[in-house]
């Protein structure tokens, strides 16, 4: 019997880009920084999952991505869990009906998703009581985000289009 | 025109997701142990992955943040800010006098003197994101690190341990928003606080509005009763008077007569240690009693 990778439940598959995610951004993306600021790969896994996965599959793999960065973050745990959650489901959303279909599509959407989730992951902040987010140089960080976002989208959006493939689409052909 | 999905399930799912993770920030801000847990956990697991993939990128790294010969100026950087950051720290303490120190010590009753263990850590990595001032060493509670333990340079106060694990401790830096420290001014021996006021900016002193400050009036911590951190650690020291008046509010005093507000002013500060290049970072093993 010929071993294949979408064997592997989909959730280890989730999981093991949601580590290596993690790992990059600590060891790789999150110390590169460019006028001083980093840019964040995360984000874009939550974008990439929503992508792919549909809004209902991508707010739960953006939730989970989000608390893998919560935990390694001084902020409330939850925060970015929150934002993230909603990314995926949006990203899913607008990924059904409007931009599937047009070249790159995936690229525009994590260079406009990530600096809108820093936005809305301040002003959930700042509801939290977290008001020294706005102290944060706001404008190079969104620039920034941007531009690594749509960077790095066309390495993360085939690692979640095979964690996120079903295994009974290979069966179905 | 953009169609939402008609089923209930997937904002079932999403209704459900924000639900927790509220419930998690609602419980983390209170405080619950078993969260910080998780986080040590989490640096525990993380930290042989993160070391192994420090070393293959380290290259990709230097090539990205440097130029030719990055590593050999690097190193010769990191000796030379050594040595000034001592430098800094002598300076420091030749100004503030012996009998200035002894004044202070018979006024405030501090009870520090002694060497205290200490432990020498590398920075393994900046801060996890844009909104925090945080640096991570490679030493975690396996060489006795707790939260709240201060971490100087040889040229002063850099922070305290926010958050430990096994092999690493994450610091939040003095220029974090959400750092406060109390400060004693050398030589009027007056009392203030230190508070951070993010990536870019200096930290402000505040002090009374009736204290008549000095330019460069040096900074160290206070050690007063219940004190985070022991006293006479330098912090710094005051780098220009165009601070002006402010309420407890912070807004600037008009010169209309307010109620209750606490006339205070700020003024920006210069760190004695320089926090933008941490190499290495010295825990002093003591918490408050």
């Amino acid at each position: 019997m010929r071993f294949d990778i979408t064997d592997v439940p989909m959730p280890v598959r989730v999981g093991l880009v949601i580590l290596v995610g993690l790992v990059l951004q600590l060891s790789l993306v999150g110390r590169a920084q460019l006028f001083g600021v980093a840019g964040d790969v995360m984000v874009v896994i939550a974008v990439a999952a929503g992508f792919h996965a549909g809004p209902d599959r991508g707010a739960v793999i953006g939730f989970a991505t989000g608390l893998a960065v919560d935990l390694t973050l001084v902020t409330p745990l939850g925060l970015t869990a929150l934002v993230f959650a909603g990314v995926g489901y949006a990203s899913g959303l607008f990924a059904a009906n409007l931009i599937r279909a047009v070249p790159l599509a995936v690229v525009a959407l994590a260079a406009v998703a990530a600096p809108t989730a820093v936005v809305v992951w301040v002003l959930v902040g700042v509801v939290f009581g977290q008001n020294h987010l706005l102290n944060a140089p706001l404008i190079p960080i969104l620039g920034v985000t941007s531009l690594v976002a749509a960077l790095t989208a066309p390495l993360v959006s085939p690692a979640l289009r095979w964690a996120t493939a079903d295994p009974m689409a290979r069966v179905r052909r | 025109m953009l169609s939402f999905p008609r089923g209930g399930r997937p904002r079932f799912v999403l209704a459900l997701l924000l639900l927790t993770a509220i419930t998690l920030i609602t419980v983390d801000v209170r405080g619950f142990g078993p969260l910080d847990s998780a986080r040590g956990a989490t640096g525990t697991v993380l930290s042989p992955l993160r070391s192994g993939v420090d070393w293959v990128t380290s290259p990709v790294r230097s090539a990205w943040n440097g130029i030719w010969n990055y590593r050999d100026l690097e190193a010769e950087n990191e000796r030379l800010r050594a040595s000034l950051d001592e430098l800094r720290g002598e300076e420091f303490r030749e100004a503030t006098s012996f009998e200035v120190l002894r004044d202070l010590y018979t006024q405030s009753d501090l009870t520090f003197g002694g060497d205290l263990p200490s432990v020498l850590g590398r920075v393994i990595s900046g801060p996890t994101s844009n909104f925090e001032e945080t640096v991570t060493i490679d030493k975690g509670t396996n060489d006795g690190i707790a939260v709240g333990m201060p971490a100087v340079t040889g040229a002063g106060l850099v922070g305290r341990v926010d958050r430990v694990s096994s092999g690493e401790a994450v610091i939040r830096l003095l220029t974090d928003p959400q750092m406060s420290v109390g400060v004693r001014l050398i030589p009027s021996g007056a009392a203030g606080l230190a508070q951070g006021q993010g990536r870019g900016s200096a930290p402000e002193l505040v002090v009374s509005g009736t204290l008549v400050l000095e330019e460069g009036a040096y900074l160290q911590t206070s050690g007063l009763d219940r004190s985070l951190y022991p006293p006479d650690i330098p912090v710094g020291w005051v780098e220009e008077l165009t601070g002006e008046a402010v309420n407890d509010e912070g807004e600037s005093d008009d010169g209309l007569p307010q109620l209750d507000a606490v006339v205070n002013q700020r003024v920006g500060i210069e760190l004695a240690a320089d926090l933008d290049r941490l190499a290495f970072v010295t825990i002093l093993l003591w918490s408050p009693e």
